[in-house]
């Protein structure tokens, strides 16, 4: 644990560049795994109903289904797992003081979605041996899709943790701060768009097997279709409301204009699914798949903007501060260069001098030019190489002239007053310049 | 018209009707948003960023009173007035701030953080107590403009009090 905690400070460019990593990563893995749990949910439903109503067609498509999403073992571990390890890694590099998520929760997120994997092939593998998969089958399916359920429940409460600074100090110590309201509707949310987009695939592919063989019967197709349509329907109406009730629940900080105009963005692309899956199609050739597809694969792009854009907001005060200190880190070199760096080893008293005058009083002294206090090159062989004295006034300055601002007392360590003050006498020579 | 025709225009307006009741919520939540006013303007453009981060000034120095009552206070004029008396009296912000100097006229700053009547909040307990600025304000020296970062909700007090061990009795914030 201390090891992740104690991480150097990002530069702005790295953090910035893993905010957008992030949403890279989840752009490969949630459509992954969103279209494995829709798959297998239909493909398990259909079973079930299949027997029940004894129709072969359900099976077949139920069998089809289960084959085209649960893809091959390599695939699983490149676009199911690698991605939360990824999404693990930059946690722990966004937070680097407070690492609010200890490793037990990702590690509990990873063998959770092992272990859904490995049930789901199970139950897919039984449909190669016809007629249909055994009640045993069919349980350690139901057993893996609930487990990827529970396992992406996990992911979408450690995700909403980005969207809540003011949460993660409390987390650190306090697990339980973890669960939030947003976390459960952006979990509900994601399921919604898991849904649709399955929906829009199986209206896309239109009852092509996994091999992409054109199913030749057209009553066969049209069941498909039917599925596909109805399916990305319900998940379309019930989507926008999920949108709205992340706005309620949204810390205000996390919202601004960008994140308003995405939510309504998702919202009139639903309206635009709905409107195209209630006309009637069938006229043209093909249906509506390629359209529905394409929208989805908006709606998804737009709830990451969306997403991005809150978690921008959160830490906005907190991204600009690194700027400022990458800023000030920079200009610090950009002076340094050109002079001799001393040679290896601690740092000497000079340098811990030089280092607290930068910090500390450069904001409002130069040694040649008045800036807020008086130019030091003029004062400080007043002190005449008496070093308490001019530590003395640091530590408590009182009113000199009456023409200047009283400097304030800046509540400096000892050492600090101590290092400084020697700094100064011995760059000003007495007399040097009276 | 055929029944199939009605059923389709009925299915129509209903999603239509569904959609525009949704976004006309979304609306409303983005007024009442930017209404709530997290970074209001105010009357002197005042940047934390150049005083803080720049000038090192402690937040003490302006906010006197932080350590030792209840209110952290604003700074009066005069002690702008220290340093701008001689510093940047060119641009338009300081002219203002100036002429508020020689009218004797306080300025009236926007609060950004502000608790209703019913409770009870003291800087002084927390500053002694080692809480940071930084918990409940934020990267303050960072800003340009004021924003406020935290909810100010009676969650949020209770549970870094849960978090810190400080008590959580309701006489402890209502008094
Ligand atoms: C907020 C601005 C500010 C900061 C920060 C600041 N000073 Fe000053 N300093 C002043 C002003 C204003 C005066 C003039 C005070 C007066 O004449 O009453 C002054 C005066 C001085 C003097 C001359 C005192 C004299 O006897 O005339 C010294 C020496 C000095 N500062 C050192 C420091 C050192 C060392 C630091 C950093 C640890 C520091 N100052 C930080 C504003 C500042
Ligand atoms: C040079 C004087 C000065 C210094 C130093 C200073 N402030 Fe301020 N602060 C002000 C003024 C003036 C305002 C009112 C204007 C505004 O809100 O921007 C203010 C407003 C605030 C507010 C908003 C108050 C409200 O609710 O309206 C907070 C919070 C705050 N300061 C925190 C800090 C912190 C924390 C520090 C130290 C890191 C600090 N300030 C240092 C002058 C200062
Ligand atoms: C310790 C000295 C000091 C004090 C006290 C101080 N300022 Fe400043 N202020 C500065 C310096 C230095 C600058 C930077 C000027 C520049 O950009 O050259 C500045 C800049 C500003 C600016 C930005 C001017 C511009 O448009 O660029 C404003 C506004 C301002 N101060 C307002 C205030 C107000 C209001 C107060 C009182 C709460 C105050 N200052 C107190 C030193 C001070
Ligand atoms: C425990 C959280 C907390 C901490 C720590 C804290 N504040 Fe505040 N601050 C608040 C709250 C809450 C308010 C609103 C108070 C009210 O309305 O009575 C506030 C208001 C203010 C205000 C404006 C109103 C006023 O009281 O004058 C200023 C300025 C301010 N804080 C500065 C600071 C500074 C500077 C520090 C650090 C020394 C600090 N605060 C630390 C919670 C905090
Ligand atoms: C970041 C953590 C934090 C936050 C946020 C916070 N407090 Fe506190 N508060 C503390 C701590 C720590 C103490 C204990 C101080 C002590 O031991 O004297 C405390 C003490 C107090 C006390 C004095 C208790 C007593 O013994 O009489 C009051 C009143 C109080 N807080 C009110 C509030 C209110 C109201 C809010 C929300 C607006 C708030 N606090 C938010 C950390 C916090
Ligand atoms: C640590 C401080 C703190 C403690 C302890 C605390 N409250 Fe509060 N309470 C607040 C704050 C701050 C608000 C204002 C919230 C707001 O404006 O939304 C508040 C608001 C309220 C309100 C008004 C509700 C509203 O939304 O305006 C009620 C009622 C209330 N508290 C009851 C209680 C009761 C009962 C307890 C004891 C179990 C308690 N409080 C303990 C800080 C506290």
């Amino acid at each position: 644990m201390a090891s992740w905690g104690n991480l150097q400070p990002l530069s702005t460019e790295l953090y910035t560049l893993l905010q957008y990593g992030l949403f890279l990563v989840l752009f490969f893995f949630l459509p992954f795994l969103g279209v494995i749990i829709g798959g297998s949910t239909v493909s398990l439903l259909l079973s079930f109903l299949g027997k029940e109503k004894r129709d072969p067609a359900y099976l077949r498509f139920s069998k089809e289904m289960m084959e085209t999403v649960m893809t091959g073992k390599s695939a699983l571990f490149m676009f199911g797992l690698v991605p939360v390890l990824l999404v693990w890694f930059i946690y722990a590099r966004i937070f680097f003081d407070a690492t609010p998520l200890p490793w037990h929760f990702w590690s509990a997120v990873l063998a959770v979605l092992v272990a859904g994997f490995a049930l789901l092939h199970v139950y897919r593998s039984a449909w190669r041996r016809p007629p249909s998969p055994s009640p045993f089958h069919v349980m350690s399916g139901a057993a893996g899709l609930l487990a990827l359920f529970f396992a992406f429940f996990l992911f979408s409460q450690g995700y909403g943790v980005l969207f809540n600074p003011e949460k993660l100090s409390l987390l650190r110590e306090h697990i339980r701060f973890f669960l939030s309201w947003n976390a459960v509707v952006k979990y509900l949310l994601f399921l919604a768009v898991f849904f649709g987009m399955t929906g829009g695939g199986i209206l896309l592919l239109g009852g092509r097997s996994a091999e992409g063989k054109e199913a030749p019967d057209a009553s066969y197709r049209g069941l498909v279709r039917d599925i596909g349509a109805k399916l990305t329907f319900l998940a379309t109406l019930v989507l926008p409301v999920f949108v709205l009730l992340d706005l309620v629940t949204l810390p205000e900080i996390a919202l601004s204009a960008t994140v308003f105009a995405t939510a309504a963005i998702v919202l009139l692309l639903s309206l635009a699914v709905c409107l195209i899956l209630s006309l009637p199609s069938g006229k043209k050739e093909g249906g509506p798949g390629a359209r529905i597809a394409t929208l989805y694969v908006l709606i998804f792009l737009a709830v990451l903007v969306h997403d991005h854009a809150a978690v921008g907001n959160a830490y906005q005060d907190r991204i600009a501060s690194l700027n400022m200190q990458a800023k000030a880190v920079e200009a610090e070199h950009a002076k340094e260069a050109p002079r001799e760096e001393p040679a290896a080893g601690g740092k000497t008293a000079a340098e811990t001098g030089k280092a607290v005058f930068e910090t500390n009083c450069a904001g409002c002294h130069q040694f040649d030019i008045r800036v807020v206090g008086p130019p030091l090159n003029e004062v400080v062989p007043k002190y005449a190489g008496d070093v308490e004295k001019l530590k003395g006034f640091i530590r408590n300055p009182v009113k000199v002239n009456p023409d200047l601002p009283s400097m304030p007392n800046l509540g400096l360590p000892e050492e600090e007053i101590d290092a400084v003050a020697r700094y100064l006498i011995g760059r000003v020579k007495p007399g040097g310049s009276p | 018209m055929g029944t199939g025709e009605v059923r389709k225009t009925v299915t129509l307006l209903a999603v239509s009707a569904y959609f525009g009741v949704l976004l006309l919520g979304t609306v409303g939540l983005w007024i009442s948003w930017h209404r709530a006013g997290l970074s209001p303007d105010q009357p002197i453009a005042f940047p934390h960023t150049i005083h803080v981060s720049k000038l090192n000034l402690p937040c003490n120095f302006c906010h006197i009173f932080v350590d030792r009552s209840k209110h952290a206070g604003a700074p009066p004029v005069e002690k702008c007035m220290s340093c701008h008396r001689t510093i940047a009296t060119e641009r338009e912000e300081i002219r203002k701030l100036t002429r508020h100097y020689e009218e004797k006229k306080p300025i009236e700053w926007n609060r950004v953080y502000s608790l209703p009547e019913h409770v009870y909040f003291s800087h002084k307990r927390h500053v002694k107590a080692g809480v940071d600025c930084k918990n409940c304000h934020g990267q303050v020296g960072a800003m340009e403009k004021i924003r406020r970062v935290s909810s100010l909700k009676m969650g949020w007090c209770v549970s870094c009090h849960r978090a810190r061990g400080a008590p959580r009795d309701c006489a402890t914030c209502h008094k």
